[in-house]
């Protein structure tokens, strides 16, 4: 029976040494572990510099991602059994700068994100005497999907173009842009618009989908990128061919 | 684009890791995407041989009879062959994605992803039927 597992993990430690190295470490194999409880074990018992972060290690607070074994998962919800004999090697998530260790610098996205609009805008300033803004089920059902993003970021790990393409607002900023566009409440459509048919927006995706499967919370982000293609398309082309002020509308 | 960096000061110089050129081949579903990619070219050289055959065409009976006997090569029998298999992996992977730009609801319901494309599949096979008709029962 193995008792051990050999976790691999790339280290980055700016003060001592300019480049990225592997350490090796060795930590007990639990049954129901997961690659996190790996990671705290290192940092607890074998070696107290190891940085990653985590906080609620279940699977919501959407920030201890990381690649392991060359996928982007969010390490608490990963399973050491699942990678038996071993090695694992774990590494940060692949197109962001690594600030120390497993810790990645996260700042880029967060201005993409306030970018997008990422709230509502409503056609008209409600006071709280107009008392809740309603929906019905079915008005809900059309946009309940990309609230469950968790902003972990393994889209943009997964995704080719965000590294290639460092303008591209990417999976996440636009799924949620689509989750204000969809939602019956909200009236700023046309200033997403502005952000997301422009260089960096939607239409620099290529439709490569890895996004969606590294989802996850299932949001799919592929679909609100491509379901926004054809709104995006729609307005293109209204932008173009009406007068002024008639496409605003 | 801005972005807050009020940490900045503090932090050491991050590290960016770069994007290796054979990132491609890291993963079945990046090749599979590239090979989809790849298509474009296929299709856009049967375009360019579509034209000079209409040239041909118009060009009389001495270049039509010259122009068919290079398409008889089997040169050019071998890269027909090729671009039909690219062109056929371009429709399929083409139809698997239709689903994630459509959102259909039928009586509230949302149609299901299977649905539309085996839709868009049953269309397609109709279409090449129709025109495979046409083209050689004449
Ligand atoms: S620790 Fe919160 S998602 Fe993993």
């Amino acid at each position: 029976m193995q008792k051990t597992i050999t976790i691999q993990v790339k280290r980055y430690i700016p003060e001592k040494q300019p480049t990225p190295f592997y350490q090796d470490y060795e930590v007990p194999l639990e049954t129901k572990w997961g690659v996190l409880d790996a990671l705290t074990y290192i940092k607890d018992e074998l070696d107290g510099t190891l940085a990653f972060r985590w906080s609620c290690h279940m699977g919501v607070c959407g920030s201890c991602g990381m690649m392991v074994n060359g996928q982007p998962a969010l390490t608490c919800a990963t399973f050491l059994e699942e990678y038996l004999p071993g090695p694992i090697c774990i590494e940060p998530l692949d197109h962001f700068p690594v600030i120390r260790d497993l810790v990645i610098d996260t700042d880029a996205f967060m201005g993409k994100l306030k970018y997008v609009k990422p709230w509502l805008i409503p056609a008209e300033e409600r006071s709280v005497d107009d008392g809740e803004n309603r929906q019905t089920p079915a008005e809900l059902a059309a946009f309940k999907q990309y609230t469950l993003c968790i902003n972990c970021l393994l889209c943009y790990s997964a995704c080719p173009v965000v590294g290639l393409n460092e303008d591209f607002l990417g999976p996440a900023a636009i799924a949620l842009a689509q989750r204000y566009n969809y939602d019956s409440r909200d009236a700023g459509q046309t200033q997403r618009h502005d952000v997301l048919l422009d260089h960096g927006g939607a239409f620099d995706c290529t439709l490569i989908g890895e996004c969606s499967r590294a989802c996850p919370k299932h949001v799919d982000p592929t679909g609100a990128i491509q379901r926004y293609k054809a709104d995006g398309a729609m307005e293109f082309w209204k932008r173009l061919l009406l007068p002024r002020g008639a496409a605003k509308r | 684009m801005e972005s807050q960096t009020t940490y900045k000061r503090f932090r050491p110089a991050p590290y960016t890791p770069k994007m290796q050129l054979s990132w491609w081949w890291q993963k079945p579903t990046y090749f599979a995407y590239i090979m989809r990619e790849l298509t474009a070219v296929f299709v856009a050289a049967y375009a360019v041989i579509l034209l000079l055959t209409l040239r041909a065409l118009s060009a009389g009976e001495a270049a039509w009879e010259a122009w068919t006997t290079t398409l008889q090569s089997p040169l050019s029998i071998g890269f027909h062959v090729v671009a039909l298999l690219f062109a056929v992996y371009h429709s399929i992977t083409w139809f698997m994605a239709a689903p994630t730009a459509i959102v259909l609801n039928v009586k509230g319901k949302p149609v299901p992803a299977k649905t539309l494309i085996l839709a868009h599949v049953v269309i397609w096979i109709v279409c090449s039927a129709a025109i495979a008709g046409i083209l050689l029962t004449r």
